[in-house]
């Protein structure tokens, strides 16, 4: 039954992998240094009137580094961001693959929850947006299939999966232009 | 267990804290009135003198106020304040800020009443005191501050009644529970569906004291009685469909949309897909996630500026380690499961609506993250680390802290005067300046319902605004005009026009909001020879 389920999910992935091929212009997810210096600026240019030190202390490069960085890198596991690219069924296996994660705590899995939480830098630093994307997709992905070790072979989970599976169907039919992640896309 | 004594020191210093952080400055930061504060306070301020709103209803259970029809409690909080403090910022702000300070008190004795964990408590009302969320929502006149307040009370007393089969405190709980859906929207919703969950954690116990139930469970839906009238008239419903998330015309927009760009052999799914039921809970979904977003809730917050501070997200940066230890090592307790489904359910009144996320309509998920923060960092000082680890992250937590108070005393008042309305006071007051040499007065309603802020402002006799049959439009001799009314044929006036306004007339004065933005310029028109 499990083996089942997989394949159901797998496939439910690969038709949003098969959707996202269709994405001709992608949002602009890398990080910009820039982003810096103007934060910087623009906090400090608020802060006219106020002493100069006082201000410096709490608008600097190494502060508004960690912000801008921290931003970039929140937007990349946005709620939305991940809803559309993993779907409901999605939602619910990795949040099934975390808890199995956090209770087992095998060096396996962690070091999986950990190649996730690292690959959006890819998408920060690297110069091609669509690959460093569909690393980070497939990273997802796989892991929340872990989520499927939690499962019990009875009829209500099995139930549950099969209408989260059609739900996420819909669902990716619904965001077809795939919004949080997408500025062009065509039908194929 | 009882508080030990430099426990109950920490905990009076933490609300000292918390006193200091919610009403410092309160006249002045936020920056001015906006909307709904001005007419809660000139609603509260009618029923003191005339036991009528400001639309002539006679102490009504639910405020008519600009047609959105409000609920009760936060207006009749405003009574005593007004009555001590007279009608002013501080007293509009006074009840928000003091049901913001109570709340972490009870938050503390929920804690240690759930857990038994009394240096866990202390953590978890200090983190509250602090909050920026929490802080933001009790520096304003917002119904949903009281709301929690009383939401919280009422689950601390339902701990308690279980605990001691007690139906006195049952009773007493049920009354805030209801009176926290009398206090705010979102409440309508969340607390039938919390209390609900409630029960089911606690089925066991609450089947034990079942025939005590009955008593307090009748109050409870008997004082519900009026709001479940209300919520299935018109006026009830009227605020939940100017902004619900389900409108006709978007489902019709996304599908003729997807008629538009996809392939022909694909365009008849478009009438499958595109049903309302399975739209709307795509709707529904969507606005539901967002408030989990890591955007909205550690870098950037809500984008209303009344609602945040905007350059940092509701909770701190650092409370994102906190929260992911303490989801780490979770045991599903009662207390767990209780604050998780606290978490799950807070984010469901807001999704069918929009804007979202929306901090004001989730004020209450605040609790649950605090509750995990706390966790977190209890089990960080608990554990064998290096100090130098937990110095680093008390620096750098203490560091983020320290900034967003820079944010909210330095900054905030300067850059959101105009989602606080700020100006609308200095124009009342330049109005007064000039106004006894003219019989008209015509004020441009650009910024909406200024006619609220003259009232307020002036103090104007709420008896005397009865018996002109004042309007939004006209009362006395203002005049709340929008540009397609023409100002250069109704005599010798008094103009108050937006600052962009180029006006052909005699200058007399500006005016500025706190951020010294220019906002309007009054003019005297029909004068000239």
């Amino acid at each position: 039954m499990k083996k089942i389920i997989l394949a159901l999910v797998i496939f439910v992935f690969a038709f949003r992998i098969w959707q996202t091929s269709g994405c001709k212009n992608y949002h602009f997810f890398k990080f910009e240094p820039i982003s810096v210096k103007i934060n910087v600026e623009e906090q400090v240019n608020t802060d006219i009137g106020q002493n100069r030190q006082v201000s410096r202390i709490f608008h600097n490069k190494a502060s508004a580094t960690f912000y801008e960085i921290t931003k970039s890198y929140a937007k990349l596991f946005d709620s939305q961001f991940i809803l559309d690219i993993l779907g409901p069924i999605g939602v619910a296996l990795m949040f099934l693959a975390l808890i199995y994660t956090f209770k087992t705590k095998k060096l396996f899995t962690l070091s999986h929850l950990i190649i996730v939480v690292a690959t959006p830098f890819l998408v920060l630093i690297g110069s091609n947006t669509k690959i460093s994307l569909f690393v980070q997709f497939i990273a997802m992905y796989s892991f929340s299939l872990w989520g499927i070790k939690s499962l019990m072979p009875n009829k209500l989970q099995i139930f549950g999966i099969i209408f989260l599976a059609i739900s996420t169907l819909w669902y990716f039919a619904l965001s077809w232009q795939l919004p949080s992640f997408c500025n062009e896309i065509f039908f194929n | 267990m009882a508080v030990k004594k430099y426990q109950k020191v920490i905990l009076i210093l933490i609300i000292l804290f918390a006193t200091f952080l919610r009403f410092y400055s309160l006249s002045s930061n936020p920056p001015g009135l906006y909307w709904d504060e001005v007419i809660f306070g000139y609603d509260a301020y009618s029923i003191i003198k005339t036991a009528h709103d400001h639309n002539g209803n006679f102490l009504p259970l639910f405020f008519e106020s600009y047609g959105d029809w409000k609920l009760p409690v936060y207006h009749y909080l405003l009574v005593p304040s007004i009555l001590v403090f007279g009608l002013n910022e501080f007293a509009v702000r006074f009840p928000s800020a003091s049901f913001g300070v109570l709340t972490i008190i009870v938050f503390f004795y929920l804690l240690k009443k759930l857990t038994a964990n009394i240096n866990l408590a202390l953590l978890a009302s200090f983190f509250l005191a602090i909050s920026p969320w929490h802080i933001q929502f009790s520096r304003g006149g917002f119904e949903s501050t009281a709301g929690l307040f009383l939401a919280l009370t009422g689950t601390y007393l339902l701990i308690i009644a279980i605990h001691l089969k007690n139906s006195l405190a049952a009773t007493a709980s049920g009354i805030f529970f209801v009176f926290s859906m009398y206090s705010y929207h979102a409440y309508r919703i969340f607390i039938p569906a919390f209390v609900l969950v409630l029960a089911v954690i606690y089925r066991k116990e609450l089947k034990k004291m079942a025939a005590s139930l009955v008593i307090p469970l009748a109050i409870a839906l008997f004082l519900s009685v009026p709001l479940i009238w209300f919520s299935l008239s018109t006026e009830g419903k009227s605020r939940a469909t100017s902004q619900s998330a389900f409108k006709k015309e978007d489902l019709e927009k996304a599908r003729i949309d997807y008629d538009q760009k996809s392939k022909k052999p694909l365009r008849f799914m478009s009438k499958y897909l595109y049903q309302k039921p399975v739209y709307y809970a795509y709707l529904a979904a969507k606005g539901y996630v967002s408030h989990f977003s890591p955007t909205f809730l550690f870098t950037k917050g809500d984008q209303i500026g009344r609602h945040s501070q905007v350059d940092m997200g509701q909770i701190y940066i650092f409370e994102a380690a906190l929260i992911l230890v303490a989801l780490f090592n979770l045991k599903m307790t009662t207390t767990a499961k209780i604050f998780l489904a606290w978490l799950l359910i807070s984010p469901i009144p807001a999704s069918i609506v929009t804007p979202t996320p929306h901090a004001y309509r989730t004020l209450q998920m605040v609790i649950p993250l605090v509750y995990l923060t706390s966790l977190g960092t209890y089990q960080i000082i608990s554990q064998r680390k290096p100090a130098i680890l937990k110095i680093l992250l008390a620096f750098f937590a203490l560091y983020w802290f320290a900034s967003y108070l820079h944010l909210l005393f330095v900054h905030y008042p300067k850059k959101f005067a105009a989602d606080w309305q700020s100006g609308y006071k200095q124009m009342v007051e330049k109005v007064k300046k000039h106004q006894d040499s003219f019989e008209n007065v015509y004020i441009t309603n650009i910024n909406q319902v200024p006619y609220a802020y003259v009232l307020f402002y002036e103090k104007y006799d709420p008896q005397k605004y009865f018996a002109l049959n004042g309007n939004k439009d006209h009362f006395d001799k203002y005049y709340f005009i929008d540009n397609s009314v023409n100002v250069y044929n109704k005599g010798r006036i008094l103009y108050v026009a937006p600052s962009w306004e180029k006006v052909d007339g005699i200058w007399l004065d500006a005016v500025d909001d706190a951020s010294g933005r220019h906002i309007y310029s009054l003019w005297e028109l029909g004068g000239q020879k």
